[in-house]
């Protein structure tokens, strides 16, 4: 792309934005050489598409492409992508608010937990949440997941987690196998579940408490096979 | 499956034959509050009364972990030994605060401070 290329550039874009397509992807493989003047069109086409709440981003560039462009500063105003279906990827995270869902099934073994609520955690951060928003779904899950080991059937020896992501919050799903709950013994469980009692002097029953302190939304469910703890938590920068 | 997650390191401190300095290193949670509270309990004794549990690398506490250091601070109080916590961080502070412990646990900014303050 030299000096000769800035003039289809700059009408191609023109078209583009008269058309309405506000989000533009550049696919630069095969191309080895992006002349200043061609850069700089870029850049100005990115402002005009951020103006109209668009984007523009470049992939398939070479290493040797990528050099040239770092040093004209380009990785600063753009981002690069390896290929076109991590960009799309992107874009429904970031506009089409579709959510990463995840399902473990879990060995009702506490020496799993520590994995599995770092895991997690380490996702919602990957993801852009900031580590205090991290740390708390570490908390919650930490809590939720030795309650469910500590109630569940111990027959069953496992327990489940769904988990679901998107740009605005979090929401999560223990589910553990209590077969054989009777209905007033279900109905104690939902009060102790609606008013935790901390008592000073034990060492354990602190965990509700406090996930209900971090969680924007927090619901209980029982049925004939299991019980199910629901927790939303919204995004919090 | 046994995973540790924490690391405890005891310290001496000079002129100060009576003080530990215990150093929390990674998670203090259910898979480790039993053999925390047994190196904690080995420290006290033989002439030690006083530890300062330093938390600069403790980087997750969880209600459990939250349970054993209450236990811990008031089997200190029933004997008349001390035990103090110093150089928390932010998340686990979040977390002692919202069980309410900060105002059952002696906290401290540094060492120097929780040092100063044994009599």
């Amino acid at each position: 792309m030299d000096i000769s290329s800035v003039e289809l550039l700059t009408q191609t874009f023109d078209n583009m934005v008269v058309q309405g397509s506000y989000f533009v992807i550049i696919d630069l493989e095969g191309v080895d050489f992006v002349s200043s003047p061609a850069v700089g069109v870029l850049m100005g086409c990115r402002r005009r598409l951020i103006e109209k709440k668009g984007n523009l981003v470049l992939v398939g560039l070479s290493l040797h492409l990528r050099e040239k462009l770092n040093l004209m500063g380009a990785n600063r105003i753009f981002r690069y992508y390896n290929d076109v279906k991590t960009v799309l990827t992107d874009y429904r995270w970031e506009h089409d608010q579709m959510a990463q869902k995840m399902s473990l099934q879990v060995p009702a073994n506490p020496g799993y937990v520590p994995a599995i609520r770092r895991l997690l955690s380490s996702v919602v951060l990957q993801k852009g949440y900031n580590r205090k928003d991290a740390f708390r779904i570490e908390t919650i899950i930490d809590e939720l997941a030795n309650n469910a080991i500590e109630h569940g059937d111990h027959a069953e020896r496992k327990f489940y987690i769904d988990f679901s992501l998107d740009r605005d919050k979090v929401e999560l799903q223990v589910r553990n196998l209590t077969r054989g709950l009777d209905s007033s013994l279900a109905q104690q469980v939902k009060q102790k579940f609606e008013n935790p009692v901390v008592d000073d002097d034990s060492i354990r029953g602190r965990g509700l408490a406090l996930v209900k302190m971090l969680s924007s939304e927090l619901r209980l469910d029982i049925d004939a096979q299991g019980t199910t703890v629901h927790v939303t938590k919204v995004r919090e920068d | 499956m046994e995973s540790k997650q924490i690391k405890l390191e005891v310290k001496t401190v000079e002129g100060r034959a009576d003080t530990r300095i215990v150093e929390f290193d990674g998670d203090l949670d259910s898979t480790n509050v039993e053999s925390t509270l047994d190196k904690i309990n080995s420290v006290y004794g033989e002439g030690v009364v006083n530890i300062i549990a330093d938390f600069s690398k403790l980087r997750y506490v969880n209600s459990t972990g939250l349970g054993i250091l209450l236990h811990i601070s008031k089997t200190a109080k029933t004997n008349k030994w001390n035990f103090k916590i110093a150089k928390v961080n932010d998340n686990v502070f979040e977390i002692i605060e919202i069980i309410g412990a900060h105002t059952l646990l002696d906290i401290y900014d540094d060492i120097g401070d929780a040092l100063n303050s044994l009599n």
